[in-house]
């Protein structure tokens, strides 16, 4: 059997000697799965994510990725795991001195991408997401929305084995988040494992995939459509 | 092409450190540190020179002085200088000995005793002039022993005694200087370090982000490392210049004092050699490189305790 992209066992998180936000939160996904990643404000969501992404190290459990132990993995790995996961942040976390062009290039040339190959790729994706006018724009002159799709752009150049998304839609009109939903799932199509954490009931319900619920730091696996 | 991606003007800058505070007070707090450091190394290799100077013409020097016997006895006398003779060139390490004219006595004690008629009243001593070939291994307390045993009068006057008085004053100085040099060395590092803790703090989010998308340590540390290259080079220039030209000026003074009225009275001569002026040269180039080890060093260990 393959071994799952993301495996959690037990993991436990807390943040210096506060109350524990994650507890005993136990779930697998398979290699080309699409999850929903939903719960209340305050729930965990962001820092499962955090989890998944190697922002954070857990308290306790085990985490593995792409088969790998995480625990077990010297810290000389964790960048060569980490180009295998794109990460649509929250607060879009794009670099402000780039242009957009050089913002949804970053992954491609950290990944080491010969300059053809970033030309054709981000342009052509750019020019996908609707921001082809704004090559050489710089972030802090776009609205949010343009901010939010640049984002996305960036984490998905690279065409990510996971991709981990933190209210990617929250700032777009439900047009262009739908649209973004369909880019999603094309990436999902090709492989990609796909978790996206969101509040729209809406979205949840107009796309079949299985919801991780959140409540309290405890996960639990939704296989319906609605929300609780 | 690998080799040519470290050249700083190449490499990607994901982080805008240029545009950083540190990236204008940094090559003046750089200049000023290599301009104290080369004027510091110049000194030493100054006082270095001089005392390889005093050492060679000066410490191959010895003077014997003969008082004639007690009596006037000019035939003693002469025996006396003999037998001094025969034992300083018998001496392991004496290249030759012979006795100052007595002409020249005279003429050296005029300016003190008055003239001629004066001189001759006086029982002037022999004096024999002593040219060590080796002089550190010239065994001077058994050859004045030796000597002494002739008559107990018999005295030698070595300038090695007051020059080793003065050699070991002037390497304080030296010391000092060296330890201006090393200062300056740890105050480069130390500015370094403040001002890469400061940039990694200004730019912690960008480096955040790009460690999560996979960005090695060394990535990120080569950026700041070759800023710091550029800073220190930028610096090291603006520094060695001011120093290299007051360099120049003090060995042109040095140079007419030495020749002039003063007929160097106011110490040795101030002249580097072409390889002192390159070793100056280097000290740009060495507080650069200790920036940009500096820089290196801290990122990696910052960044050691990200996840």
């Amino acid at each position: 059997m393959t071994p799952a992209i993301v495996r959690f066992e037990n993991v436990g998180l807390r943040y210096g000697l506060g109350a524990e936000v994650l507890r005993d939160v136990t779930f697998a996904l398979q290699r080309g799965s699409f999850h929903f990643l939903s719960g209340p404000t305050g729930a965990g969501k962001t820092s499962l994510l955090k989890l998944m992404y190697l922002a954070l190290r857990p308290t306790r459990g085990l985490i593995s990725l792409f088969g790998n132990d995480m625990a077990s993995q010297p810290r000389e790995a964790m960048p060569a795991l980490r180009r295998n996961i794109g990460v649509v942040f929250q607060e879009f976390r794009l670099l402000d001195h780039l242009s957009v062009f050089d913002n949804v290039a970053l992954p491609l040339r950290l990944a080491g991408a010969p300059a053809k190959r970033v030309q054709d790729e981000v342009g052509e994706l750019l020019n996908w997401v609707g921001l082809s006018e704004k090559l050489q724009a710089r972030p802090t002159t776009l609205s949010g929305g343009e901010q939010q799709r640049v984002a996305i752009a960036r984490a998905v150049i690279t065409r990510p084995r996971l991709l981990l998304a933190d209210e990617p839609t929250g700032n777009l009109d439900e047009n262009l988040a739908v649209r973004l939903l369909y880019l999603f799932e094309a990436l999902n199509r090709l492989g990609t494992t796909i978790v996206i954490a969101t509040h729209s009931k809406s979205l949840v319900r107009q796309f079949e995939h299985p919801v991780l619920m959140l409540s309290n730091g405890q996960l639990r696996l939704s296989k319906t459509r609605t929300v609780a | 092409m690998r080799l040519l991606s470290w050249w700083p003007w190449r490499l990607s800058r994901d982080l805008p450190l240029e545009r950083d505070e540190t990236s204008r007070f940094l090559p003046w707090i750089v200049a000023f540190i290599v301009f104290l450091a080369a004027l510091a190394l110049a000194a030493a290799l100054v006082v270095d020179e001089a005392v390889s100077s005093w050492n060679r013409g000066l410490s191959s020097a010895v003077s014997v002085q003969v008082p004639p016997p007690a009596g006037g006895d000019v035939a003693a006398g002469e025996r006396r200088l003999a037998a001094v003779l025969q034992v300083v060139r018998a001496t392991p390490g004496v290249a030759g000995a012979e006795q100052v004219p007595e002409e020249k006595v005279r003429a050296l004690l005029e300016p003190w005793l008055g003239g001629a008629g004066g001189l001759d009243a006086l029982p002037l001593p022999a004096l024999v002039d002593v040219r060590l070939a080796d002089p550190d291994n010239v065994d001077l307390a058994a050859m004045t022993a030796q000597l002494q045993a002739i008559s107990p009068e018999i005295s030698v006057d070595s300038h090695r005694l007051w020059l080793d008085e003065l050699i070991g004053r002037v390497r304080w100085a030296q010391i000092v200087a060296i330890g201006v040099v090393l200062l300056n060395g740890l105050a480069a590092f130390g500015t370094v370090v403040f001002a890469t803790r400061t940039g990694l703090m200004v730019h912690q989010r960008i480096v955040e982000v790009l460690h999560l998308m996979g960005a090695t340590d060394r990535y990120i540390a080569r950026q700041f490392a070759m800023q710091a290259l550029r800073l220190g080079l930028r610096g090291g220039l603006i520094g060695i210049v001011p120093a290299l030209l007051a360099l120049v000026l003090v060995t042109q003074l040095g140079g007419e004092w030495a020749g002039g009225d003063f007929g160097g009275w106011l110490g040795p001569e101030i002249a580097l050699r072409p390889w002192q002026w390159a070793l100056l040269l280097l000290v740009p180039l060495v507080t650069a490189a200790i920036a940009v080890y500096t820089a290196w060093r801290t990122v990696m260990r910052m960044l050691e305790r990200l996840p």
